[in-house]
């Protein structure tokens, strides 16, 4: 099988068995840290096989230093913040950030809506890692912008 | 012996972040003969819809030179027409046929687009081609437009 792992911006793809352990797989993308998978808010354990701890074929892990990331979100001039796992998926900090805890979008308006780091304009992947944009201080800022259409 | 923008290209399908789209069902390579390449994006299932658009990519000078991408029939190796492109608010205006014939993808990383619109560096810089970009930057452009919940099939 094929896992992707992600460190920072840099990406790689690692053929592996479900056997292999974790820090094996980390050794092979040449990666220090801890392994984190999804929403889990704990690291991969590194002994533990992949297969044991639920990461399939086309499984992302993310290899990070914080356990935890604040993610600070602007939108029309306010700013909110929401702590995550270094593992979730933007896609998950989009929802929280549209919904009644963040800016309370409309149903309709949510979705049209995506996020850019506060230092650019192009909309990020909603399945990049929040961790994956984290600084040493594990905190990262983003802006909630509306999806726009190329015109002009 | 490869050219250095063939050999460019070719190292970005060998990088990380396009064997992760094709890992994650984005896109796929159907055929490489240099300068062009054929690369269908995935899309979300609509009904009547194909599962996948083919682009079809002319590469010289790849990456000093910004990709162009003609939307592709390739059972019959033509521009695709207007009935077999996507439709929704952002997909389907970028995969306009009233524009430049319909050669082109209506977006700020594509050479043909870039070129009648100098403006498009300054109103969507985050989405401008420039040399330090892969063919990835496109593609997950294409992507995320088919992905939009307002992307409508055919």
């Amino acid at each position: 099988m094929d896992i992707i792992v992600t460190k920072g911006r840099d990406r790689k793809v690692i053929p592996t068995g479900g056997d292999a352990l974790v820090q094996d797989v980390l050794s092979v993308a040449g990666s220090s840290g801890e392994a984190y998978h999804g929403d889990a808010p704990k690291p991969l354990d590194p002994m533990t096989s992949l297969a044991a701890q639920g990461v399939g074929h086309g499984a992302q892990i993310l290899v990070s230093t914080c356990r935890r990331v604040t993610a600070s979100v602007e939108f029309n001039g306010a700013t909110k913040t929401h702590e995550m796992p270094p593992g979730a998926a933007l896609a998950a900090l989009l929802a929280w950030a549209t919904g009644p805890q963040g800016f309370a979008l409309s149903a309709d308006q949510g979705p049209k809506h995506g996020l850019t780091t506060c230092a650019a304009t192009d909309e990020l992947d909603k399945a990049d890692h929040v961790g994956s944009f984290a600084g040493d201080d594990c905190t990262a800022c983003f802006k909630l912008v509306p999806s726009r259409r190329f015109e002009g | 012996m490869a050219t250095p923008d063939e050999a460019a290209f070719g190292a970005d399908l060998d990088g990380g972040a396009f064997r992760a789209g094709v890992l994650q069902g984005r896109w796929s390579l159907l055929s490489l003969a240099w300068p062009n390449a054929v690369i269908a994006v995935h899309a979300p299932w609509r009904t009547g819809a194909p599962d996948a658009y083919a682009l079809r990519f002319e590469l010289t000078n790849y990456p000093s030179d910004a990709p162009t991408a003609t939307p592709w029939d390739v059972l019959r190796g033509v521009l695709l027409g207007p009935e077999g492109r996507p439709k929704g608010h952002l997909v389907g205006f970028m995969f306009r046929t009233d524009w430049e014939g319909g050669r082109a993808l209506y977006a700020p990383c594509d050479r043909v687009a870039i070129a009648g619109h100098g403006d498009w560096s300054q109103q969507y810089a985050g989405w401008m081609w420039d040399a330090s970009k892969d063919i990835t930057h496109y593609l997950r452009l294409v992507w995320d437009r088919l992905n939009d919940p307002e992307y409508t099939g055919l």
